[in-house]
């Protein structure tokens, strides 16, 4: 494993009763690269999300996040190693502010405890203004800084629900962030700007690995492509070259048949 | 005919203060709201009058500080108790056999109450918040039920249904806390205290915790939130001030036995709660103000508070799932009659 | 404690097997309902509790006869359920399982107070079936109204059996209940079955109640008890499984019976203490539990 390799998964399996979801899957993501996640329908892809966050048990296999041990952990730790993700099925604090989503990204990079909170303490006042200005910046950064902050997230439009999942998971400078379909349900502008964002969020130095059904998408942006079909990997290795691949095709058309 | 028609003006007094009281509290922000609740708390014996509707007054603020444990358990983090009840027991009989029995000190014994219904709490709820939705809801209740069960059986130690008299008041130095008014006084403190913990709490980073499991525990997870912990906590938190408000009726009181602890009254909490309106700290007075003034208005005349208080829970979950208040103000509101607020936890 | 002869152990084992198959009828109305739409329905003891009212001023108060008294409270309870399920639960479909929850218990609150104001708080006595002369079997005595209660038991869950296996409507409920966006692809009216679960669930819960009332008797909060054992005994059986809830009925009221035999101050914990043991230590039961939440 090189010293540059922010995930790696190493022959990870999940078997959901007679189903191999994912089957013996290896790949790994490097420092500062898009990498993308591609396949069918019910290929696998998140539940691949969900084995690196913790929430599902892996059957077999390891996954190592910046050198560390993430296999078995629950997800709180997971996310403390560093990795951030979004949902495909959007998975807001609905009854939170659109604020306060975003200051829960930022859990796991504060501290205040029950006792400080009930007291309201110096310790906490700081602490909780420093979340809050984070929070804005990460807001402002997805460009939801034309929201009004104390909306309530279950009330967005469904598009800017999805920014706002993201401005979530960017709070905790995590890194690497799971992205799972981010541009599904979206227009072709907003699709552009969500490309630039991510480019955008690479560049901060934030590795992403990305699921998406939009080919133009993941093409123009990703460095590196993962493509899973049944569970299994089927290709590995830049754009161009997936494009081509006939194994690839044939995934992609026996979908459409 | 006169000493009924006075109480129930009384009644109406309390009501009306306590309305106008959570309303304009809920239009403030930050801490004045502590200065406000204070400063009507003080005034409100006076406007009372009676001594029996001070009195009624400090009940209803015991039962807001059960309801307040509960709905930041229920209406914040999204977990189920019907067994709250039980942690009342539990606060009031530790108050009882220790200041009536023991003859340790009200104060220590207070102490003493609120630790060991923590501490229950603690420890049945590591086994029972792995549970969710409605075996939660069952797993609390078996838990309520054993528990009073126990009050009754264990007989040593409770005197059994024949329950426990004789619970010295609260004093401090030679003054006792022995007239409605006095213990009023205690209980407003109480009441202040806890809402502003509560209050901290929850617009903090413990707090958007807790309403983030409600909102999405897989989501909290993986943003780092260990959910199974703050679960406990606030179960915990939950059970402590159940056991503060069973201390303080038992000190109210001077007398408990175990049918005040039954599985009825956790259900009379949580409808306290859902009146009162989930996610609400001010909806905690109100919620525990109405249900113990409808049910002391209908135990005098007809038995249909059931009816009322069924009837009422049904309708409010399913067309005001916030609660009377915020969804009245709803109504209003699209009516154009109430100036739009900021939302309360936005603060 | 003292330890009973073989005649008494006799005697709590035929009042335990009772005691089980009502039990077992109310856990069957739980898993009616869990199956078909994920609840727990906290009302499921007010319909036993209703059951045993009606039966009780059908036979006692216009002097109908027996059957036509059981008769009677199996379809009003029946009714009843199904009006549950449009006035409460249909509007609220798409709640959290929080509301739900509240929702139901709101339901039971209410017809334990409609109960009350009809029928008052005394408890209401009720004949037996048929004759009150004991039958004694190897020093036990069993009395009809035993033999009733498990007969009655019997051939409704056949009739629950054939209506689920070899029927059209049972077929399309249990396609509802593993799938109801599929079922209601192909064609079945999805929400139609919700309604006829929850009538089906009042149906046992009524009978359940007329059938017990002769020896429990009728009182307006008789389902805060029934219904809670009966939710118990699903639990011990495993939730949504029907053959989980006979088995944990029956175990659950041979084990209270033999327990309130040897400790009577703790016979109502028994069942509270089963079921959390089971919710904790094997949460799906004795025989598996579908579709948990
Ligand atoms: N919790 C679960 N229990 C059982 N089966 C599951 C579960 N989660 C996923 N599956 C199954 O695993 C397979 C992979 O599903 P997954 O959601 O990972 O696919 P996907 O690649 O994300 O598909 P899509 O592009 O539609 O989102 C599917 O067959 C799905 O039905
Ligand atoms: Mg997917």
């Amino acid at each position: 494993m090189s010293a540059g390799t922010i995930l790696q998964l190493e022959s990870v399996t999940k078997r959901f009763g007679g189903l191999v979801a994912v089957d013996r899957l290896s790949f790994s993501v490097q420092d500062g690269q898009i990498k993308a996640l591609i396949g069918p329908n019910g290929a696998g892809k998140t539940t691949v999300f969900n084995l690196i966050t913790g929430v599902y048990g892996l059957d077999e296999g390891e996954i190592e996040v910046t050198g560390k041990r993430a296999a078995g952990l629950p997800s709180h730790e997971v996310a403390r190693l560093g990795v951030a993700r979004t949902f495909q099925n959007v998975e807001l604090f609905g009854n939170m502010t659109v604020l306060e989503n975003v200051m829960v990204g930022l859990h796991t990079r504060t501290k205040t405890g029950i006792f400080g909170a009930s007291l309201r303490l110096p310790g906490m006042q700081s602490e909780e203004a420093a979340i809050a200005e984070r929070a804005r910046s990460c807001l402002g950064l997805v460009g939801l800084d034309g929201v009004r902050p104390e909306t309530e997230a279950h009330s967005l439009p469904f598009g800017q629900q999805r920014l706002l999942e993201v401005a979530r998971g960017l709070a905790a400078d995590p890194a690497v962030l799971l992205l799972d379909e981010p541009a599904a349900g979206l227009s072709t502008a907003e699709t552009a700007r969500l490309g630039e964002l991510v480019q955008r969020i690479r560049d901060m130095g934030v590795t992403v690995l990305l699921v998406d059904h939009d080919m133009d998408l993941v093409m123009e942006i990703s460095d590196e492509v993962v493509v899973l079909d049944h569970g299994v990997k089927i290709a590995e290795g830049a754009p161009r070259d997936v494009q081509r691949d006939p194994q690839v095709i044939a995934a992609y058309l026996g979908e459409e048949s | 005919m006169s000493v009924r028609g006075k109480s129930r003006q009384c009644r109406l007094a309390i009501t009306a203060a306590l309305t106008a009281l959570v309303g304009w509290g809920t239009q403030l922000r930050t801490w004045h709201w502590l200065v406000v609740a204070a400063a009507a708390a003080a005034v409100l014996p006076f406007l009372l009058g009676s001594g029996y509707a001070v009195g009624l007054a400090a009940e209803i603020g015991i039962y807001t500080i059960v309801a307040l444990g509960l709905n930041l358990l229920m209406g914040y983090a999204g977990q189920v108790s019907l067994g709250q009840a039980a942690f009342v027991g539990i606060g009031a009989y530790t108050s009882a056999i220790l200041t009536a029995k023991v003859g340790l000190s009200p104060w220590l014994s207070m102490v003493a109450g609120v630790t060991l219904s923590g501490l229950t709490a603690a420890v049945v709820g590591v086994p029972l918040l792995k549970l969710r939705g409605h075996y939660l809801a069952m797993g609390t209740l078996g838990f309520g039920v054993i528990m009073n069960i126990l009050m009754v059986q264990w007989e040593d130690l409770t005197r059994g249904t024949v329950g426990i008299w004789g619970i010295p008041p609260l004093s401090i130095g030679g003054f006792a806390f022995d007239t409605d008014l006095r213990f009023y006084y205690v209980v407003a403190g109480a009441v202040i205290l806890c809402m502003a913990m509560a209050s901290n709490i929850i617009n903090s980073r413990v707090g958007r915790a807790m309403r983030a499991v409600h909102g999405s525990e897989v989501a909290a997870g993986t943003s780092g939130v260990d959910t199974g912990r703050y679960k406990l906590q606030v179960f915990i938190l939950s059970g402590a001030m159940a056991g503060l408000a069973g201390s303080l009726y038992a000190h109210h009181f001077r007398y408990i036995e175990p049918a005040s602890f039954g599985f009825g009254h956790s259900i009379e909490f949580v409808v306290m709660v859902v009146i009162g309106g989930m996610a609400s700290i001010w909806g905690a007075i109100f919620g525990a103000g109405a249900v113990t003034l409808i049910a002391e208005q209908v135990r005098r005349s007809l038995q249909y508070s059931p009816i009322i208080f069924g009837f009422v829970l049904v309708a409010i979950m399913i067309f005001m799932p916030w609660g009377l208040w915020r969804g009245g103000m709803d109504v209003l509101r699209r009516l154009g009659w109430a100036r739009s607020r900021q939302r309360v936890s936005a603060r | 404690m003292n330890l009973p002869d073989a005649a008494q152990l006799l005697q709590y084992l035929i009042s335990g097997l009772t005691l089980g198959s009502v039990y077992a009828m109310i856990a069957l109305g739980f898993t009616l309902i869990h199956n078909a739409t994920g609840i727990v329905n906290f009302a499921q003891g007010e319909f036993v509790a209703f059951g045993a009212l009606i039966a009780i001023s059908c036979s006692t108060t216009l002097g109908l006869p027996m059957p036509l008294a059981v008769l009677i409270a199996v379809a009003g309870v029946a009714l009843l359920g199904a009006a549950l399920e449009r006035a409460a639960i249909r509007p609220a479909r798409r709640a959290s399982v929080i509301t739900l929850i509240i929702i139901t218990i709101g339901a039971s609150i209410f017809l334990r107070g409609i109960a009350m104001w009809v029928w008052g708080s005394d408890a209401l006595p009720m004949r037996y079936f048929s004759g009150d002369e004991p039958i004694g079997i190897g020093g036990a005595s069993i009395l009809p109204q035993h033999l009733w209660i498990v007969g009655i038991v019997l051939v409704t869950m056949a009739a629950l059996w054939v209506l689920g296996e070899k029927t059209q409507v049972g077929k399309a409920m249990r396609a509802c209940a593993v799938d109801r966006d599929a079922a209601q692809l192909v064609g079945i009216p999805a929400s139609r079955m919700v309604m006829l679960s929850f009538a089906l669930s009042g149906m046992l819960g009524g009978l359940a109640g007329a059938i017990v009332c002769p020896l429990a008797m009728g009182q307006w909060d008789m389902g805060i008890t029934l219904g809670l054992k009966g939710f118990a005994a699903a639990i011990l059986g495993g939730m949504g499984n029907p053959v989980g809830a006979v088995l944990g009925g029956v175990l659950l009221g041979i084990l209270e019976s033999l327990g309130a035999g040897f400790w009577s101050g703790l016979k109502n914990a028994i069942a509270f203490a089963v079921m959390l043991i089971v919710l904790l230590a094997r949460p799906s039961g004795l025989l598996g539990a579908r579709g948990r939440q």
